[in-house]
């Protein structure tokens, strides 16, 4: 199968004491060119799973498949292929970025990771980026702390598309953010499927945002899947009581 | 910049002293060697004359001038060692950050037991083996530096490399040089060259100390050091040639310390890194003291400024956009309707009229929150909703009297439970504020003492203000804790807050407030860092509270659904002021006040049509620092005319419609008409700018 398929997926956060299984056994697809929403409570492991995908934590148990080979636990050379294919934005794009270094720096320095680039060539990458996330090529110069919360989360996501991946996880890519600009970012996020046929799984815990970037959707809570499906579907007829509760949530109930 | 360098006269006049031994660093020698050489048979051991301010030594040599050649050996043996102790330490700091974790701690232990053995010991060690002399003691000072930099380093490390965007550069592929040279080394460079400065007045002062006792710089060679001891046996003759070179130690120990003081401020300055946590409102227990956490968490919005400038140019056109702030033209013709009066019968559990809180900042005071007239009636549940910094909290904490300087609250009156507040002092307001009004905070960790028991903490107020003993203030707090749902309250209060989850702790924070049975609790934002699920239940013990006991609830969040569900009338705050307030059961579709609309219309719901764009809203909230004296939303509205960027829209009662209020000159007409958002192509053009 293409694009991402988790099986058994088992990580564990913290050590000694204060060990903790946040993530208990999850089987998760993405297949190429799907969108699929990913909700649940804070500490239901949405994070931590987000993380696991990127390699930036190593499962304990199961597999992490990338068409069709496994990446759980890789490293070194093996984990640079899985990330030239995932890629992952982070909820605060204020932490996310490093203060010091400008806009066009941060994303050469992405669009360079895996890939030679004349000086010229360069410089056109990062006009390329810039344009696709829909700023300013003149925010180049700018460092995050001059830049709104918004445009700071467009540079994160500018950042994962450096990379070329064909899938990028997208964790509350608007928890962050006033609620004015979300709609901006979200936009931003159907805009660019649309446009590349990139795959995405959108983390949040808000039902109404997943409902409306996502073609299936996946509920977590306490480091399991406790529903899956397609995203109307879903919403019509959840089976689960958990699900059901987030939607009477969302409902403003 | 000066301020940010924090240069004091003070500080100048010690970073001239560090130029000029810099200057004698290198033109020490050239100059002086001359004449610090010369040896003069008539001259031996002369005292302070005009010739030798300092005097000479046993062969005549004059002191001042070898004190002045001197700075050049001092200084760099100096620099030497603490260079040799931070190539060491850092190169061995850093490796803990490149190791996998079971070498991590294996570097990380073997640090932490070299800097277990004292410094002088170690020194004394190496020095044993690599012999004495000015050779000898750099290499045996610096190695002995080396453990204290290496910690630091390891510390640093380990905290920027937990930092979101160094994660995020490993991600996109960042090979590990690249990573410590651009995200790592440049973020932790300010507290290393703080640091370094202080080894090497240390080192200075070291090595002073060795050439004094003849193990360091040896003849004829000389240091400071070795300048001194040969003073030091004439100090009551001739005290100059003593106080001389000591003064150079010290002096110049000093100097450095400040010039690394100015060169960390200046790279920390570089990148101005306001880390703040957007969504983090701090939690603030009634009793605790204020002002640090809540600059804290308010901090927050400190300016992004140069995208500030942007959205804030159509309103800096405006002609009083630069009065102070406050200072708002007059409002015209209409007069603001002052909060609706609250209903005969008991009194309003909270009223403020024309609130105002400001603070001190570099570019004059600033404003956050403009003329808030706002009541809350006897058993009524209240909501503002705003988007972060719109100035909520500042409202809340000032309501309940909980700011303290250097926040100034500016009101026309300020009743709690029918009393004026200011009317009292000292205990009786203390009284009258813990008797009448209860405050949840978002984080309930931080209202609860993590060293104490429950039932200390739910009895305590009870017992002071209710004046019930022990006894009935258990019973009262168990009743409380069962009224809120909490299982086997009795087990609860005998447990420390850790030992309770999040909504357990949120429910416990309540009860402690309810215990005295308030009037009014005032909630901001107590359901943020909870999941759905306890956030209900959190909610349904407010609530509870409410039917049950007649408390008034004032409700703060950003969650428009919230609020909208659980308040009978509802807030709408935007830079700092009320724009609209409105009956909950209108918000949705009766809304007037433009921003109220566009921010209904921005935000998903399960009913917005997937195929299409989300409204957005262009730009973004004016920051503290970036109120106009105009209409705060102009920037970013649809309908802004001339007037909304010159003048204030006053908040005055909506015609025809009771206990409504509305901001703005041109409220849309048509309640049913669609919301005034603008189109998705405009924010676009917004954004980018
Ligand atoms: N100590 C401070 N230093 C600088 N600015 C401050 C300070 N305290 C408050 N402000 C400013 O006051 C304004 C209002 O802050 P406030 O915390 O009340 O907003 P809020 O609506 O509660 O936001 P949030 O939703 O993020 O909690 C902000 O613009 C903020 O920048
Ligand atoms: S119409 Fe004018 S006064 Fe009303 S919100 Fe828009 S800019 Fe402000
Ligand atoms: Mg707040």
């Amino acid at each position: 199968m293409s694009g991402l398929a988790v099986r058994g997926l088992r990580v564990q956060v913290g050590s000694g004491r204060n060990a903790h299984v946040a993530v208990d056994g999850v089987d998760l697809d993405v297949p190429a060119g799907t969108v699929v929403g990913l909700v649940g409570e804070s500490g239901s492991g949405k994070s931590t799973l987000a993380r696991a995908t990127v390699g930036l934590v190593a499962p304990v148990a199961g597999r992490i498949e990338y068409d069709g080979e496994d990446f759980a636990g890789a490293r070194g050379r093996r984990l640079r292929r899985l990330r030239r294919r995932v890629q992952l934005v982070f909820q605060d794009p204020r932490a996310s970025l490093d203060p010091r270094m400008t806009v066009g720096e941060t994303l050469a320095e992405a669009a360079t990771a895996h890939r030679r680039l004349g000086r010229a060539a360069r410089a056109a990458e990062v006009r390329r980026l810039l344009e696709q996330v829909q700023l300013d090529p003149a925010h180049a110069a700018s460092r995050p702390a001059s830049l709104s919360g918004g445009q700071r989360q467009r540079v994160s996501l500018a950042r994962a598309l450096a990379v070329r991946p064909d899938l990028i996880v997208a964790d509350e890519p608007t928890a962050a953010l006033d609620v004015s600009v979300q709609g901006a970012v979200l936009n931003l996020l159907r805009d660019l499927r649309e446009q590349s046929g990139l795959s995405l799984l959108v983390i949040s815990h808000d039902m109404a945002i997943v409902r409306y970037v996502s073609d299936r959707v996946a509920v977590m809570r306490g480091g399991r899947i406790v529903e899956e499906g397609e995203a109307a579907a879903l919403m019509a007829s959840p089976r689960n009581d958990y699900t059901r509760l987030l939607l009477d949530a969302a409902a403003g109930g | 910049m000066r301020e940010r360098l924090d240069l004091t006269p003070g500080r100048i006049a010690l970073l001239a002293v560090l130029a000029a031994l810099l200057a004698l660093v290198v033109a020490g020698p050239p100059l002086w060697s001359g004449a610090a050489d010369e040896i003069d048979t008539a001259a031996m051991r002369a005292g302070a004359s005009a010739a030798h301010p300092f005097g000479t030594d046993q062969l005549g040599r004059d002191l001042l001038a070898r004190v002045l050649v001197a700075t050049r050996l001092s200084l760099l043996l100096a620099l030497a060692t603490a260079a040799l102790g931070f190539a060491l330490g850092v190169a061995v700091g850093l490796l803990p950050a490149l190791l996998g974790p079971r070498l991590r701690s294996v570097v990380a232990t073997t640090i932490n037991l070299f800097v277990a053995i004292p410094g002088l010991l170690l020194a004394l060690l190496v020095a044993t083996i690599v012999g004495i002399g000015a050779k000898g003691a750099v290499i045996a000072l610096g190695v002995a530096l080396a453990p204290q930099a290496a910690r630091l380093t390891q510390t640093l490390a380990a905290s920027v490399g937990g930092a979101e965007y160094v994660a995020a550069s490993r991600v996109v592929g960042v090979r590990w040089p690249r990573l410590l040279g651009r995200h790592i080394l440049p973020n932790i460079a300010a507290p290393l060259v703080l640091q370094f400065a202080m080894a090497t007045s240390q080192a200075l002062l070291a090595l002073s100390a060795l050439s004094f006792l003849g193990l360091g710089v040896q003849s004829p060679d000389y240091d400071w050091g070795a300048l001194l001891s040969v003073g030091l046996d004439r100090m009551y003759v001739t005290p100059m040639a003593a106080l001389g070179p000591g003064l150079a130690i010290v002096l110049a120990g000093v100097a450095i310390n400040a010039g690394g003081d100015v060169l960390a401020a200046a790279i920390a300055t570089d990148a101005p890194q306001r880390a703040r946590r957007r969504r983090r409102a701090a939690g603030l227990a009634p009793s605790a003291t204020l002002a640090a956490p809540v600059a804290e968490a308010l901090a927050d919005e400190a300016a992004p400024a140069a995208a500030a400038s942007a959205a804030a140019a159509p309103a800096a056109a405006a002609p009083a956009a630069d009065a102070a702030p406050g200072d708002v033209p007059a409002a015209p013709a209409v007069d603001p309707a002052p909060a609706p009066p609250a209903p005969a019968g008991p009194p309003a559990a909270l009223r403020v009229e024309r609130l105002s809180v400001s603070l001190p900042a570099a570019e004059g005071a600033v404003t956050p929150v403009r003329e808030v007239s706002l009541t809350v009636g006897h058993g009524e549940r209240v909501g503002i909703v705003g988007e972060s910094g719109s100035g909520k909290s500042l409202t809340a904490l000032a309501a309940a009297a909980l700011l303290e300087p250097p926040f100034a609250v500016e009101t026309a009156a300020h009743e709690i439970a029918g009393e004026p507040l200011f009317a009292r002092a000292g205990t009786g307001r203390r009284r009258l504020l813990g008797r009448s009004l209860a405050v949840v905070f978002q984080d309930p960790l931080s209202a609860l003492n993590p060293a104490l028991r429950l039932r200390r903490q739910l009895t305590e107020a009870a017992i002071e203000h209710r004046d019930l003993d022990a006894g009935e203030a258990t019973e009262a707090a168990i009743e409380r804790l069962r009224e809120l749902r909490l299982t086997r309250p009795e087990q609860r209060l005998g447990q420390h807050p850790h030992e309770l989850s999040g909504g357990m702790r949120q429910r416990a924070v309540i009860a402690m407030g309810m215990t005295v049975r308030p009037g009014l609790i005032v909630a901001d934002e107590p359901t943020t860092a909870l999941d759905v699920a306890v956030e209900r239940e959190v909610l349904a013990a407010l609530r509870r509270a409410n039917d049950e006991d007649g408390t008034a609830i004032l409700l703060i969040s950003h969650d428009i659904g919230v609020i909208a569900s659980f308040c009978e009338r509802v807030l709408v705050m935007y830079g700092g002021r009320i724009v609209e307030e409105l009956p909950a059961a209108d918000l949705r579709e009766r809304a007037v006040h433009p921003y109220t609309r566009a921010l209904l219309a921005a935000v998903p719901d399960m009913e917005t049509d997937r195929d299409r764009p989300l409204p957005t809203i262009p730009g973004r909230p004016p920051t503290a620092a970036e109120l106009p004296a105009s209409c705060a939303f102009a920037a970013r509205c649809a309908f802004a005319s001339e007037r909304c960027r010159a003048q204030q829209p006053p908040l005055v009662a909506l015609d025809g419609a009771p206990g409504r209020r509305v901001a703005c000159w041109h409220p849309a007409p048509d309640a049913a008409a669609p919301a005034p958002a603008a189109a998705a192509g405009d924010e676009r053009e917004e954004e980018r700018r």
